[in-house]
């Protein structure tokens, strides 16, 4: 007998995250999936960006790593509400994961919550969390051809950090060439160059993401 | 890896709906842009098998290719890659439709 299934293997996680985003939208709370390479910069960014966010708006962290608190302690550290999950050795997070913890946060308090996934550029681009969007971290330092490698990840973000951009004199990628790559595959991406080592680009960054929270609040 | 148990979940879901002693043939549709690489799908599937109903089963895996939309003369396409110009106008004001979903299609048993 011939069973026609016709079921997406994303499909239950999908239902999960549709529910987060429920919960999201009922407190008028912006959330962003950061993605990344493992060294790319993400908790980097995170930090040297908290402080300007502060100043605007009320944020939140999730942070996703496999197995330590290490980046949770450092978020911590700025005073902002700060929640690990380790995925003990699952390369990504899914919405099941968030709709976990999200009962221990106050979202009537937050406006903005990141969520930073696990290090990786390829399975998390999958899991939809129920984020209003997700943002790709690239640093300099891990070469021109991640676009091209890994398209999906750019097709599903809607923000590129380009970060490190320090180290161009010291690298052989083209920053033009990287942007039009990067645009190739998604023409509509915004995209910001910084460096987080010597706070560079970063206002644009915060700035950004202030009008994005403030955007969700208006329309929710 | 979880990739497949979930593949398996939606599977055993599937077959205990029904009187399934056997299955004989699992169909996956895999786009091409979905980032799986169907040879661990077929290692996975191999290995996860092992003592269920699905052992010795055979794992189909379709490739479905990129696909898009022109905006401007409303053409769907499908290419090679990025980025996605339309072959009928060569414009490049198109958006993807196609070519990232992992689905099961269908199971043959008996």
């Amino acid at each position: 007998m011939e069973i026609k299934v016709m079921k997406g293997v994303y499909d239950s996680n999908e239902k999960i995250a549709a529910h987060n985003r429920r919960n999201f939208a009922e407190h008028r709370t912006l959330a962003v999936n950061i993605l990344g390479s493992p060294g790319s910069g993400k908790t980097t960014l995170l930090e040297a960006s908290i402080g300007m966010l502060k100043e605007k708006i009320r944020p939140a962290v999730i942070e996703g790593d496999l197995s330590t608190d290490r980046d949770a302690s450092r978020i911590a550290a700025h005073g902002v509400p700060v929640i690990q999950i380790n995925t003990n050795g699952g390369c990504h997070l899914d919405a099941q994961m968030i709709a976990k913890v999200l009962p221990d946060f106050d979202l009537s308090q937050v406006d903005l919550m990141i969520i930073e996934n696990v290090g990786n550029l390829v399975c998390p681009a999958a899991f939809d969390l129920g984020e209003d969007f997700k943002v790709v971290v690239l640093s300099i330092a891990e070469g021109a051809d991640k676009p091209a490698k890994y398209p999906r990840t750019f097709l599903e973000a809607s923000a590129v950090v380009i970060n490190k951009i320090d180290l161009l004199p010291f690298s052989d990628v083209n920053l033009e060439e990287l942007k039009r790559d990067i645009r190739n595959i998604n023409p509509d991406i915004k995209i910001f160059e910084v460096s987080c080592r010597l706070r560079q680009g970063l206002d644009n960054w915060a700035e950004w993401l202030v009008s994005k929270v403030r955007e969700k609040q208006e329309n929710e | 890896m979880s990739l497949m148990m979930q593949i398996f979940d939606i599977i055993n879901q599937t077959i205990s709906d029904y009187k399934v002693k056997k299955v004989k043939r699992v169909t996956l549709k895999v786009g091409k842009m979905s980032n799986v690489m169907p040879d661990s799908l077929s290692f996975c599937f191999e290995v996860l098998s092992e003592g269920t109903k699905c052992e010795g089963a055979e794992l189909v895996i379709q490739e479905t290719p990129l696909t898009g939309r022109c905006l401007d003369c409303q053409k769907e396409f499908t290419s090679e890659g990025f980025p996605l110009a339309c072959p009928n106008c060569g414009s490049r004001n198109t958006r993807m439709i196609g070519g990232t979903e992992l689905a099961i299609e269908s199971i043959e048993a008996e």
